[in-house]
């Protein structure tokens, strides 16, 4: 398999975006709903707690360099269990793949168009994500940098046409629960941004030249991600509420829908929603990469191009039917999300690098 | 070739796939409605929605029929009594150009918390139509009214309600997000503007035939909610009370008598308020500070204002007769309503939690024996353009 290199920038907007993707119009409504109007302290929060978990990603990566994560828990583990983990942790790319077209789709036709049924919206997006995988990583690493630029540029600018509606009464009491609540939002936020950067691991220990230059790329893109997801989750609570926020659906696209500046600014609440298709784009395409990747060096295969159709196609089918309603998906992300995602995204890690570790002692000891 | 003719093929695909022909409404199958109304009856709701005409409101001269038509339609619920309306119009109803929503007073009193669900869910409503209560009125009455200068009848009464806001303190205007938020705080209960019509001596149609003939709609008072049901209506001087505690005053005019034959009348230009909580002995008070700059708008008598001892005169008189306005409203709040409208609750709740754990379940009579103390600040600015007064005789 070649391996394309991709460049320090890249490798921090690919972060950025692959951290950023799950969370900013739906996650407010969970840590509304779980820490009311201390939220943002979680959202503070989160970034601090992660940088430990980002860098046992980095140090697994450097130690071996050049080599997927694949590759990576094959050589820790050993051949029978390394392949069992490994296929474990494909299966979770290959799984979480075809949920994002379905959120999107649910998206759009409860905001938008109702009739439209939701396989061809997904249609739309699995044939937009099946292309980017057949141009190559290069390809998706330069679209990156410029979605991480038109994320910004939107976010930003909706966050402060919608500021003069700010009530700071609406943060207040601070720390009424207690710390709490605001660790609980904290777990559940890093489920979200922290976790879903192991998809990056497939990417980049393979494809970056200097490890220890991309260790500064990989924290700056994860800090971005914090940013925005705090100011984000900030606004929300200012001006909607804790209340509101935690009971609705689409808190981003509520808070959109307040902006009202004059005559011109007003209605813009789409602009959001283009924001978070993007990145919902970006990291489904991070995870079907994963996934992709993964599925073909464990397969032992040459080229990941080669299934990159079928499994396109699976992903269009299961997106589908992976969730019956709303109801059921919210269940799900409550009870399954939470354990499965810190399995893959902290528990095996660790493990990882304590077998690691104990691994280097030994050959010391030996010698 | 094949390449070519592959492409070709995508193109198509996409370009219809990407056309959203599923939900798309041409503009000339809307109905696009700008004031909606509920009303109670016995077996449910009546819903009504205000249409434009589109053939009225064009650029043209002649004008066919009135600008807006007046759908009703009776259900169960306010979704179903809806949908209803299709079996009269060819048009479907679009709502995200409403601008107000009209309660009317049986349903007020009934309770509003399904309503605003229905307004809250439903994606085609967007945040920035207000409420107004039709007082002693159906909704059905404040919609069929047509009114002059604008148009539209719902387009007036936003405007004018958002006018009201700038030019008096009369009224209060109350979006969607604002309310919800208000019913949800328990500390906090909500007020609605109320609409009433000013009877006329000829019918609407026939308005031209004098100048003030006709029934117009105006903004009357602000009702008074206790959870979500109406329960009562403050007075003219209550509503300026409320909005002075509230801070909502904004160039509104109030008067002070400096002896029996002399009225000075001041415009509040800025008036800001300040709601702080202090305990006293365990038990929760609450400060009310009002800083105002004002200058004089008309002045009846001979007061001579350009003195210094007399300009201190006037801050004085309007300042107590100020006081005297908000300490009356509280008192009807507090007594006759015994409803925290003014969101003291809250303030506490910001400021002592551990302590609102404690009152807030029995918030309603606690509220009714709170200590509030007023603290206000007159600044008099510029006198208008005449300083001493014109006609005055020198004494």
């Amino acid at each position: 398999m070649q391996r394309t290199k991709i460049t320090n920038h890249q490798l921090y907007s690919l972060t950025a975006n692959g951290a950023f993707g799950g969370s900013v119009i739906v996650i407010a409504s969970a840590m509304a709903a779980i820490a009311k109007q201390d939220a943002w302290i979680s959202a503070l929060l989160t970034p601090v707690i992660g940088m430990p978990v980002v860098w046992i990603y980095w140090y697994l990566g450097s130690q071996y360099p050049g080599s997927t994560f694949v590759e990576i828990i094959k050589k820790i583990f050993g051949r029978w269990i390394g392949t069992i983990a490994a296929a474990s942790y494909v299966f979770l790319c290959l799984t979480i793949a075809y949920h994002l077209p379905w959120y999107v789709g649910n998206f759009v036709t409860t905001e938008a168009m109702p009739e439209t049924p939701p396989y061809v919206i997904n249609l739309m997006f699995v044939i937009a994500v099946v292309i980017a995988v057949l141009y190559g990583i290069e390809t998706i690493a330069r679209a990156s940098e410029l979605y991480i630029r038109f994320v910004l540029i939107l976010s930003v600018l909706t966050m402060l046409l919608v500021s003069p509606n700010i009530k700071f009464e609406n943060l207040q009491p601070v720390l009424e629960n207690g710390m709490i609540p605001i660790f609980k939002g904290s777990y559940v936020l890093s489920c979200f941004i922290v976790f879903p950067i192991i998809t990056m691991m497939m990417i980049y220990p393979a494809n970056t030249d200097n490890i220890s230059e991309a260790k500064k790329s990989i924290f700056k893109g994860f800090l971005w991600a914090g940013f925005i997801t705090f100011i984000t989750i900030l606004m929300s609570t200012l001006i909607l509420g804790s209340k509101i926020t935690a009971s609705s659906q689409y808190p981003t696209y509520l808070l959109a829908k307040e902006i009202n500046l004059g005559i011109i600014f007003t209605r813009l609440e789409f602009i959001v929603a283009i924001t978070w298709f993007v990145t919902q784009f970006m990291i489904g395409l991070l995870f079907f990469y994963a996934g992709v990747t993964g599925l073909s060096q464990l397969l032992g295969l040459k080229d990941y191009k080669r299934i990159v159709m079928p499994l396109g196609l699976i992903t269009l089918v299961m997106s589908g039917v992976v969730f019956p309603d709303v109801i059921y998906q919210a269940n799900w992300t409550k009870h399954v999300w939470l354990p499965y995602i810190t399995t893959h995204g902290l528990i095996l890690p660790l493990l990882l690098f304590l077998v690691h570790l104990i691994k280097k002692r030994m050959l010391k000891a030996r010698y | 070739m094949v390449n070519k003719i592959k492409l070709m093929f995508f193109f198509c695909l996409i370009s219809v796939l990407c056309s959203a022909c599923w939900s798309s409404h041409e503009i000339d199958t809307l109905g696009i409605s700008i004031a909606a109304g509920i009303d109670l009856t016995e077996s449910g709701y009546a819903v009504y929605h205000q249409v434009l005409n589109p053939r009225a409101i064009t650029g043209n001269v002649e004008t066919v029929g009135t600008p807006v038509y007046l759908f009703t339609q009776y259900g169960d619920n306010l979704f179903s009594a809806t949908r209803k309306i299709a079996l009269e119009t060819p048009r479907r109803i679009y709502n995200a150009h409403l601008r107000m929503i009209i309660l009317g007073e049986d349903m007020a009193r009934n309770g509003i918390k399904d309503a605003i669900d229905f307004f809250m869910r439903n994606y085609e409503f967007r945040t920035d139509f207000y409420f107004a209560v039709a007082r002693n009125k159906t909704a059905r009455e404040v919609l069929e009214i047509l009114t002059p200068l604008e148009f539209t009848p719902g387009l007036n009464m936003f405007e004018s309600l958002k006018l009201a806001q700038e030019r008096n303190g009369l009224t209060k205007e109350v979006n969607i997000v604002e309310l919800a938020q208000i019913i949800l705080a328990e500390g906090y209960e909500p007020v609605l503007p109320g609409i009433d019509i000013s009877s006329g001596t000829a019918d609407s149609d026939s308005a031209m035939t004098t100048l003030s003939g006709g029934k117009r709609l105006f903004y009357n008072g602000l009702g008074v909610f206790c959870d979500d049901k109406l329960i009562g209506w403050l007075s003219e001087e209550e509503t300026l009370g409320f909005n002075y505690i509230l801070g909502n005053a904004k160039n509104s005019p109030e008067y002070v008598y400096y002896n029996e034959t002399d009225q000075i009348t001041f415009e509040l230009i800025r008036l800001h308020s300040k709601i702080s909580a202090a305990l006293k002995d365990e038990k929760p008070s609450i400060n009310v500070k009002i800083s105002i700059e004002a200058i004089i708008a008309a002045m009846e008598g001979d007061l001579d204002i350009s003195k210094m001892e007399n300009k201190i005169i006037a801050e004085q008189l309007l300042e107590s007769k100020i006081k005297g306005i908000c300490q009356n409203t509280v008192k009807k709040a507090q007594h006759d309503f015994r409803c925290d409208i003014f969101g003291f609750g809250e303030v506490i709740h910001r400021k002592y939690p551990d302590l609102w754990k404690k009152l807030k379940s029995n918030w309603r009579h606690e509220f009714s024996s709170l200590p509030v103390d007023f603290e206000i600040a007159v600044e008099l600015k510029l006198p208008g353009q005449i300083i001493k007064p014109m006609f005055r005789k020198e004494k």
